[in-house]
C-alpha cells in the first residue's frame, strides 16, 4: 500500500517537472481562459469573444472565456490580480474595473495601474450623447443651453452605480454644471426602454447600445463625444467638431496577472493585434460603433497611460458625488 | 379562498401539545430575521419621497416582518399547537457536508475529485447506502458528469488539479 | 393580412430548410438537456456554445440558440415536476402541483399536459409576434416606472392565493424574500445592503441559490427524516400520457394562461415571470374546488406553462421591434447577434427580413419540435423516479452542485446553496411556505427598483400612481382582489375566534 502511493506520488511529481519547462518553451500549451469579469453577452464579452476566437487561431490554442460577474466587475478582475502569472490566465476589463473600481469600491483587492502585466487596450466605444424623441433642443449647442436652463427638472438614466453610463454621465453634468435628477436602472436595457418610452430625458451612453434606436429614429443623437465620427453612426457629427470640450470613450483591455514573463506578454500582444489587424474584425468593430486602438494606443504601454490618466480624470468627480 | 390555519389542524389533538410549540419558534424566527434587517442596515438613509433611500425598503419590509413575528408568537402562546419536530442531524450534517466539500475542493482538485466526493460523503446520509453500490454509481456519475458537462456544454469547470496540466 | 401571410411564407421558407431546421432540432435538444439539468441555465449554455455557432451563417446561428433558449424553458419544467427543483423563477408554481401529481404515480400526465400546453401556447405566441408586434411594441412603451411599480404590487396579491396554508405566514414570507432581494449593492447609490462586508454578494444573491437550496435541498432533508416518504412516487404509476379528460380539463387554462402569459411576456424589464404565478392564481381562484391545488390539480401546472412558454415567446418583441432585450437571456441573444455581425433592432425587419421571419418562423418550429422531442422522453424520465432514492439524491447533488457552480464559475454560490438549504429545513420546521418567498424576491427587487424611479421622475408626488391610468387601473384591481380574498378570510377567523 505505502509502496504504491509512494510510486504514484512520485509519478505525479515527474509529470509536473516534466510538463513545467514544456510550459515555458512552447506557451501555449494548452488551453487559456479569458476571465470577463460580466455577464455574458455585454459589450466587454462579446469584444472579447470576438478576438478570442482569432487568437485561438494564431496561437494553436482555444482561449476559454470564463465569465465571473459580480460587484461592477471587481470580483472577477480581482479572481485574475490573484492567478498565476503563467499566461494561461488573462482578463479583459473595462473602464470601470480598471478606471472607475477604485473611487467606487473601498476596499477594492487590486490596484488597476500596479496589480497587472498590462496587454492592450482591445477596443474604445464612444459615448453618445442621446436624448428621447421628444426633447426640444435640435443639435448639441441647443442641448447645452437648454440643460443650462432646465436641467434640474430634467431625468438622467443610468444603468446603476458603477456602469459606463453612470460614470460617462457624471462627467458630462459635472463638466458643464448640470444637475438632473439621476434615475437608476439595472443594467442598459430597462434605461434605454424607458428613453424610448419619454419616460426619462437623456443619457450619455455608449454607442454600441444605442446605435439601433439611433437608426431606427426612436430616439435622439446629439453627438458622439469622440475626435472622429464613427462608422454605424455616419450622420451623428461629433463633440470636435461641434467645438464642444467633451471626449469620453468606454474601453475595454487586456491584462495578465502581475509578473508575466515577457515573451509571454509579446506573444499574446502579438496574437491581439493580428486579430485588430483583420479586416473582418475591423469590420465588425465598425457595426457595433467600436474603434480598434492604433499606434502608440496599443500595447502595454498606451494601456498603462490610459489607465492612470483616466484614474486622474474620473477618480475626483466620482468622489465629489460621494461627499 | 382556502384557508387552513395550522391552529385548526392542532385543535384536532393528535399532536402532542406545548407552550413552546411551532407557532411561537415560527415567530420568534421572523422577530431575528426582521432585526437583522432593520439593524443591517440601520446606517442607510431612508430618503426622502422624491428621493427615497436605499434604507427605506429594508426597513420597512422588517417592521413588517417583526409584527408578524410578534402576531405568531401571540397565537403560538395563546393557543395549543403541533410541536416542532427535530432536525435530522444526520441528514443535516452529510448533506450539507457534501455540498461544502465540493465547493472547497472544485477550484483547487477539479470536477473528477470534487464530484465523487460529494456523491459519498452526501451518500452517508442514508443508513440505507450500500457501500458498493454507491462507489460503483459514483464512478458511473462521475464519468457521465464529465461527458455531459465538459464534452457536450463545454462549461468551464476545472477537470482535474492544475499541477497535473489540465 | 395577405402581408402576414406572404411573411410567414417567407419565414417558413428560410426556417423549413433542411439545414436551419436541423440546428433548430439541435438547439431545442440542446436546450431541454440543460433545462432539465438543475442550475445549467440558458445563460451559461448559450454562452458557451456560442463559439460553435461562429462557422454557421447568422441566420442558422440564431435559430439555434433560440431552440436552446425555449428548449431550456421547457426542460425547466421536467426537473420541477420530477425532482421538485424549480431551475428558474418561472418554474415555482409548475412545482407546487406538478411534483405533487409525480408523487401520486402522475408525472406522465404532468409531463405530457406541460408539452401539450406550452405547444399550443407556442403556436398563438408566434402568431402573435408576427401579427402584433408593432401594437404591442406601442403599449410596452407606455408603460413607465409607475405602472410598473402597480404591476409588482398586483403580483404580489398572487403570493397569497398561491399559499397553501395560514395567509399570515405566507405574508411574512413575501416579506422575506423582499428583504432577500435587497441583499446586494443599491444601484442607486452604490451603497452594500445586508452584504455584511462580504464582496461575493455585491451583486445580490442568485434566484437559482434560493431556489435550489430552498427547495431541492430542503426537501432531500426533510425526505431523508422518514423512511416512508422517501420515494418519490408512492403509489402506483399510472398512465405515461393525458387522456381526453385530461386534455379536457386543461384546455381553458392553457389557453387562459396562453393569453395571460403572451400579455406580461412583451413588457420590458421581464415581466414574464409574473405569468406563470398570475395564471396560477387565476387558476385556483375560478375553480371550483380551489382545495385541490398544491395537492396535485391538473390545471394548476397545465396553465402556468402555457403561461410561461407564451412569454418565453413574446419576450422576444421587444428584442426584435426595439433592439432592446428584456431580459438577461435576451441581452445574450444581442450579443450573439453582434458577434455575428447583426445589429438588433426595428431595421432589422426591413433590412433582413428573411432572418426576421426566419425566425419567427422557426419558433413555431422549435415549438413542435419540443413536443417531438419530449413526448417520447416521458417514458424515460418516468422511468427515472423509479432509481432507489439512496441513489437518486447523491445524483440530484452532484448535478446541483456543478449547475450552480457554473452560474459565476464561482463556489461562493455553492457555499451560499448550502446555506440557503438549512434556511429552507428550518422554514419547513416551522410550517412556512418556500414559493410565497420566492415570489416576494422576485418582485422585491423591480418593485424597489420601480418605486424609486417613480418617485425620482415625479419628484416625490405620490400622485403619480394615480394620474397615470394603466398604473390606477393596475391598482384599483389590485385593490378589489384584497377585499374579495380578505372577506372570506376575515369572517373565517371570526368563527375560529368564536370557538376558542
Amino acid at each position: 500500500m505505502k509502496f504504491t502511493r509512494r510510486t504514484a506520488i512520485a509519478a505525479i511529481a515527474a509529470l509536473g517537472v516534466t510538463a513545467v519547462p514544456a510550459v515555458a518553451q512552447q506557451y501555449p500549451t494548452k488551453p487559456i481562459t479569458a476571465i470577463v469579469p460580466f455577464a455574458a453577452g455585454g459589450p466587454t464579452d462579446v469584444v472579447t469573444r470576438l478576438v478570442a476566437e482569432h487568437m485561438s487561431r494564431t496561437l494553436g490554442q482555444q482561449i476559454v472565456v470564463e465569465n465571473i460577474g459580480g460587484a461592477g466587475g471587481t470580483i472577477g478582475m480581482s479572481r485574475a490580480a490573484a492567478a498565476a502569472p503563467d499566461g494561461y490566465t488573462i482578463a479583459v476589463g473595462n473602464m470601470g474595473t480598471q478606471s472607475a473600481a477604485p473611487a467606487l469600491y473601498p476596499n477594492l483587492k487590486y490596484d488597476p495601474a500596479t496589480s497587472f502585466t498590462q496587454i492592450s487596450v482591445v477596443n474604445f466605444t464612444p459615448q453618445t450623447i442621446v436624448s428621447k424623441k421628444g426633447l426640444e433642443p435640435k443639435d448639441l449647442k441647443e442641448l447645452l443651453a437648454y440643460l443650462k436652463a432646465n436641467s434640474e427638472k430634467l431625468n438622467y438614466g443610468h444603468a446603476g452605480v458603477g456602469s459606463i453610463s453612470y460614470v460617462s454621465g457624471f462627467v458630462f453634468n459635472a463638466q458643464f454644471g448640470f444637475k438632473p435628477a439621476l434615475v437608476a436602472y439595472k443594467g442598459t436595457g430597462p434605461a434605454l426602454n424607458d428613453l424610448v418610452g419619454g419616460q426619462i430625458d437623456y443619457m450619455v451612453d455608449q454607442s454600441l447600445n444605442v446605435i439601433p434606436q439611433i437608426t431606427s429614429g426612436t430616439i435622439k443623437a446629439y453627438a458622439v463625444a469622440h475626435p472622429e465620427r464613427i462608422a454605424a453612426l455616419p450622420d451623428v457629427p461629433t463633440t470636435k467638431e461641434l467645438g464642444v470640450d467633451f471626449i469620453f470613450s468606454a474601453w475595454n483591455a487586456m491584462v495578465a496577472p502581475k509578473g508575466l514573463p515577457k515573451d509571454i506578454q509579446d506573444k499574446l500582444l502579438d496574437a491581439l493585434s493580428k486579430a485588430l489587424d483583420d479586416p473582418a474584425i475591423i469590420k465588425r468593430y465598425e457595426d457595433l460603433g467600436s474603434t480598434a486602438p492604433k499606434g502608440a494606443d496599443r500595447g502595454p504601454a498606451g494601456l498603462q497611460k490610459l489607465v492612470e490618466s483616466e484614474v486622474a480624470r474620473i477618480t475626483p468627480v466620482l468622489k465629489a458625488a460621494a461627499k | 379562498m382556502a384557508v387552513e390555519d395550522p391552529a385548526d389542524r392542532s385543535a384536532g389533538g393528535a399532536t402532542p401539545r406545548t407552550r413552546l410549540n411551532r407557532e411561537v419558534f415560527a415567530g420568534l424566527f421572523l422577530i431575528v430575521s426582521a432585526a437583522v434587517g432593520y439593524f443591517g442596515t440601520l446606517p442607510l438613509d431612508a430618503g426622502s419621497m422624491s428621493g427615497v433611500g436605499p434604507g427605506l425598503l429594508p426597513k420597512a419590509v422588517s417592521l413588517g416582518l417583526a409584527a408578524f413575528g410578534v402576531y405568531l408568537m401571540v397565537i403560538g402562546l395563546l393557543g395549543n399547537h403541533e410541536r416542532i419536530d427535530g432536525f435530522s442531524l444526520r441528514g443535516t450534517i452529510f448533506i450539507l457536508g457534501a455540498i461544502l466539500a465540493f465547493a472547497a475542493t472544485v477550484r483547487p482538485l477539479g470536477l473528477l475529485v470534487a464530484g465523487p466526493l460529494a456523491m459519498l460523503i452526501s451518500s452517508m446520509a442514508d443508513p440505507d447506502t450500500r457501500p458498493l453500490e454507491i462507489v460503483i454509481f459514483t464512478a458511473f456519475m462521475t464519468a457521465g458528469c464529465y461527458l455531459l458537462f465538459k464534452v457536450v456544454l463545454h462549461l468551464p469547470i476545472p477537470l482535474l488539479p492544475p499541477l497535473l496540466g489540465y | 393580412m395577405w402581408d402576414l401571410i406572404s411573411n410567414l411564407q417567407l419565414g417558413l421558407s428560410v426556417a423549413g430548410s433542411l439545414k436551419n431546421a436541423g440546428l433548430c432540432f439541435l438547439g431545442c435538444l440542446i436546450g431541454t438537456l440543460i433545462g432539465v439539468l438543475p442550475g445549467v441555465g440558458p445563460i451559461a449554455t448559450i454562452a458557451m456554445l456560442l463559439p460553435l455557432t461562429f462557422g454557421l451563417d447568422p441566420v442558422g446561428a440564431l435559430i439555434m440558440l433560440a431552440g436552446i433558449y425555449y428548449g431550456a424553458q421547457y426542460g425547466g419544467s421536467t426537473t420541477a415536476i420530477l425532482v421538485n427543483i424549480p431551475g428558474e423563477a418561472t418554474a415555482v408554481v409548475t412545482v407546487l402541483d406538478g411534483h405533487q401529481m409525480a408523487k401520486q404515480g402522475r408525472a406522465g400526465i404532468a409531463l405530457g399536459i406541460a408539452a401539450i400546453g406550452s405547444f399550443i401556447a407556442g403556436t398563438i405566441a408566434t402568431v402573435i409576434i408576427a401579427a402584433a408586434a408593432k401594437p404591442l411594441t406601442t403599449l410596452a412603451l407606455m408603460f413607465g416606472p409607475a405602472d410598473y411599480f402597480a404591476l409588482m404590487v398586483l403580483g404580489l396579491m398572487f403570493a397569497v392565493v398561491l399559499a397553501r396554508g395560514s395567509v399570515p405566514k405566507a405574508i411574512a414570507m413575501i416579506l422575506l424574500g423582499i428583504l432577500l432581494s435587497v441583499v446586494g449593492t443599491d444601484i442607486e447609490t452604490g451603497e452594500e445592503r445586508l452584504t455584511f462586508g462580504w464582496m461575493e454578494v455585491a451583486d445580490g444573491i442568485d434566484f437559482a441559490v434560493i431556489a435550489m437550496g430552498m427547495f431541492g435541498f430542503a426537501e432531500i432533508l426533510r425526505n431523508l427524516e422518514n423512511k416512508e416518504a422517501r420515494a418519490v412516487v408512492s403509489g402506483e404509476i399510472g398512465r405515461l400520457l393525458p387522456n381526453m379528460a385530461d386534455l379536457k380539463v386543461s384546455l381553458a387554462p392553457i389557453l387562459r394562461g396562453t393569453g395571460i402569459g403572451s400579455l406580461l411576456g412583451f413588457l420590458p424589464g421581464n415581466g414574464a415571470v409574473l405569468g406563470p404565478f398570475a395564471s396560477y392564481s387565476v387558476e385556483k381562484k375560478i375553480a371550483a374546488d380551489p382545495s385541490r391545488f398544491g395537492q396535485g390539480a391538473i390545471e394548476g401546472v397545465a396553465g402556468p406553462e402555457s403561461a410561461n412558454n407564451a412569454g418565453a415567446q413574446t419576450a422576444f418583441i421587444p428584442l426584435l421591434t426595439l433592439g432592446i432585450p428584456p431580459n438577461a437571456v435576451m441581452a445574450l441573444m444581442i450579443g450573439a447577434m453582434t458577434i455575428h455581425g447583426i445589429v438588433p433592432g426595428p431595421q432589422i425587419i426591413t433590412k433582413q427580413p428573411e432572418l426576421f421571419w426566419g425566425m419567427i418562423a422557426s419558433m413555431w418550429i422549435g415549438n413542435l419540435m419540443l413536443l417531438i422531442i419530449n413526448l417520447p422522453l416521458i417514458g424515460i424520465w418516468v422511468k427515472l423516479l423509479q432509481v432507489p432514492y439512496r441513489l437518486m439524491f447523491p445524483a440530484i447533488i452532484i448535478f446541483c452542485c456543478i449547475g450552480i457552480y457554473s452560474i459565476n464559475n464561482s463556489p461562493t454560490e455553492v457555499v451560499l446553496t448550502a446555506a440557503f438549504a438549512l434556511f429552507g429545513y428550518t422554514l419547513i420546521k416551522l410550517g412556512f411556505e418556500a414559493a410565497p418567498l420566492l415570489l416576494g424576491f422576485v418582485l422585491g427587487k423591480l418593485m424597489e427598483e420601480k418605486l424609486r424611479q417613480a418617485m425620482v421622475i415625479s419628484r416625490g408626488s405620490l400622485w403619480t400612481f394615480m394620474e397615470r391610468p394603466v398604473s390606477l387601473t393596475l391598482l384599483a384591481l389590485t385593490l378589489v382582489i384584497l377585499v374579495v380574498s380578505a372577506l372570506p378570510a376575515i369572517s373565517k377567523r371570526r368563527e375560529t375566534v368564536f370557538t376558542e
